[in-house]
């Protein structure tokens, strides 16, 4: 049998190619000085061209090139960030370090890390968590599940007639709903067990247990993003080592892990552990609601993952905002499953998360407070200017976009 | 087996298990104390089976033993039977690949075969299975701790008249089984920690399947799933490599 040449040299320079065009995995290097990698500037040739075909081939698809406005969460001068084209599933995405500036494909993320940093991750499943039906009356409704309670019942959030397509803001209310009411989803049945809000039903769903995790995945479908161009199937929103199926959107921050890549930290010196959070509902079309985002999201901490984070000498990197709630509700509270409330900001600082794996996170979404608190807390600069650096790059933001890794100095007696 | 010692499993996925040798190992498991989920297509048949073993064994709890009615052949439900079994029983450490079609009866030569029914036998005995372990296989390397069974065939080492689609698909599946060992031994996670992979070939067997296939048989010289379904959990309690294949286990 012919070997095969090592692996390493199977996957070494190269170029890598999307749907929207290619950029060389070459491009921009760590220690490539700041000012090296603003926008019109780069180092070579290669990077030249292969910025140029990236920058092209957005301008191209003429897809989402709107002017967003960008008031950063903490009162800094608006700036102008374009909106570009998000990855989709499958395309390489990019990982833009702090505090060292520089651009990285995903997959280079053991050689960000130091020996002794520990990286924590989600493994939450994603639910099929948007359920389309009727009233008994016939109306037209979508429900979206926002978490389970400890009784079995789902809270949910309630839309209106439309679909993904149409903004959330402006989808309709759902019809007006009382306690004892029918929801039929195709086979799946539910009842209306209580309305704490007029879009927020409490539900509880008529099968067995058996039944109805099979219904649940027959009929739903993963919420869904207006900003990708195709319907999301529930194949599309796992990442590689999903367990306990919590969650109701994706950490997504973990969709671009591979095995490979957290078997690269293994050899790197850096160790992986897992907690379980039910990653919530991003938006609820309605602006009261979507202030009081997130919601409180049920997590469970192993006990040798906080062992490991309180033995960790280096960095305890989070991979995606759920897992900085998780480990910094443990941090407060000392309980190592439960359902947290904990919203942190700038005034409430991380205790325990001194890195973080994140998406490219517009303003006014309630993660970016969280990052806004995990800035501070690690003595770094303010969001609105990673947020200019990451749109000047022609990073992608949102859900299935490019990412940014923060990194803090180890909090002291964690 | 000791029920009262704990058990080597926390929680296991049998596919084809509402008859035959998958009903006799998820039986073997829920005994010990492993909580199990029962997936079958039929949703009466798999509903009786895990009737029947609450009823066998009133120290088993009701909430151990669960049933799934699902095809390991359709992709849109690969995600429901990992979700089901990880929110009913969780963390799975244990998915026994079971279930498995001999294609069109009476068997028959490859060249009677028509091309989707090679395509369809191989979905359930190759590509269904794969697809659940690409599901489970990476929580269990994150966890470190995972186990996953294919029950085999001599099939799969001979090429018997009329038994090729059959044949191929588990020559296949045992090759699957050595390739997710060899990735999982280069990933760098830690070898004593990855998830293990397994096929065994457990003879030939009293079961609706041998009777397909050959109708005629003296069932006098077949050898009862209950007893072989006790081999297995025998042998994979004494942890043997990964990769390993077993043949008519005593």
């Amino acid at each position: 049998m012919n070997r095969l040449p090592p692996r390493r040299a199977l996957l070494g320079h190269r170029r890598f190619t999307t749907g929207f065009g290619a950029f060389d995995e070459g491009w921009p290097r760590a220690g490539v000085p700041r000012r090296a990698r603003t926008v019109a500037s780069s180092t070579t040739s290669a990077a030249s061209q292969s910025r140029g075909a990236f920058a092209g081939d957005v301008a191209e698809t003429g897809v989402h090139q709107g002017e967003l406005r960008v008031s950063a969460g903490s009162g800094t001068a608006p700036s102008t960030v374009r909106r570009l084209q998000p990855a989709l599933p499958g395309h390489v995405r990019r990982l833009l370090a702090f505090p060292t500036s520089t651009v990285h494909p995903y997959a280079d993320l053991p050689a960000l890390l130091e020996p002794g940093d520990l990286v924590v991750v989600n493994d939450a499943a994603t639910l099929p968590a948007s359920l389309t039906g009727q009233t008994a009356a016939g109306e037209a409704i979508e429900v979206r599940l926002a978490g389970r309670r400890a009784d079995g019942d789902w809270e949910t959030v309630a839309f209106g007639a439309g679909d993904w397509r149409t903004d959330t803001d402006l989808r309709p209310n759902p019809p007006s709903l009382r306690t004892g009411d029918a929801l039929r989803f195709g086979p799946l049945v539910a009842t209306v067990v209580a309305v704490p809000h007029a879009r927020r039903p409490t539900l509880r769903f008529v099968a067995t247990d058996d039944d109805f995790w099979r219904l649940l995945y027959a009929v739903g479908r993963p919420v869904q993003y207006r900003h990708l161009p195709a319907a999301l199937d529930v194949w599309d929103v796992q990442t590689p080592f999903s367990g306990p199926p919590w969650a109701v959107e994706p950490p997504s921050a973990g969709l671009a892990l591979t095995l490979d890549v957290l078997a690269g930290l293994r050899a790197r010196g850096v160790d992986v552990a897992t907690i379980t959070e039910a990653a919530g509902l991003s938006a609820t079309g309605d602006a009261a609601l979507d202030a009081a985002l997130p919601f409180a999201e049920r997590y469970a901490v192993p006990a040798a993952t906080w062992a490991k984070v309180q033995a960790c000498r280096g960095r305890v990197i989070a991979v995606g905002t759920s897992v900085v709630r998780a480990l910094e509700t443990v941090a407060r509270t000392g309980e190592l499953a439960g359902w947290t409330t904990l919203k942190l900001s700038a005034a409430n600082l991380v205790r325990v998360v001194s890195g973080l794996v994140s998406g490219v996170h517009a303003p006014g979404t309630s993660h970016l407070g969280l990052i806004e608190a995990m800035l501070a807390g690690n003595g770094l600069p303010e969001w609105s200017e990673m947020g200019e650096e990451a749109a000047a790059l022609g990073l992608r933001d949102h859900e299935f976009g490019d990412g940014v890794l923060i990194l803090g100095t180890p909090h002291p007696g964690q | 087996m000791n029920p009262s010692s704990s058990p080597q499993f926390t929680a296991a996925i049998v596919t084809g298990a509402s008859r035959g040798l998958g009903f006799s190992i998820a039986e073997g498991l829920a005994r010990v104390g492993t909580r199990v989920l029962l997936v079958a297509r039929s949703s009466d048949d798999v509903t009786a089976a895990v009737a029947r073993i609450l009823a066998a064994h009133p120290g088993i709890l009701a909430d151990h033993v669960h049933g799934f009615a699902g095809d390991i052949a359709d992709k849109h439900q690969t995600h429901a039977i990992a979700a089901a079994a990880e929110a009913l029983g969780g963390p799975v450490d244990l998915l026994v690949h079971n279930a498995s079609t001999l294609g069109p009866l009476p068997l028959r030569p490859l060249w009677d075969l028509a091309c989707e029914d090679l395509a369809a036998v191989l979905e359930v005995n190759l590509i269904g299975p794969f697809r659940l372990t690409k599901v489970v296989a990476g929580a269990m390397a994150l966890r470190g701790r995972g186990t996953v069974l294919h029950i085999s065939s001599d099939a799969a080492t001979s090429a018997y008249p009329g038994w090729g689609a059959y044949g191929v698909s588990k020559a296949a599946q045992d090759h699957l089984v050595r390739s997710f060992a060899a990735d999982f031994a280069a990933s760098g996670f830690p070898p004593d920690r990855v998830p293990r992979f397994y096929a065994v070939d457990p003879g030939e067997m009293d079961t609706k399947m041998h009777a397909d296939a050959v109708p005629d048989a003296d069932r006098a010289t077949l050898t009862h799933p209950d007893a072989v379904a006790e081999r297995i959990l025998r042998w994979l309690a004494t942890n043997p490599s990964t990769g390993a294949r077993a043949t008519e286990l005593s």
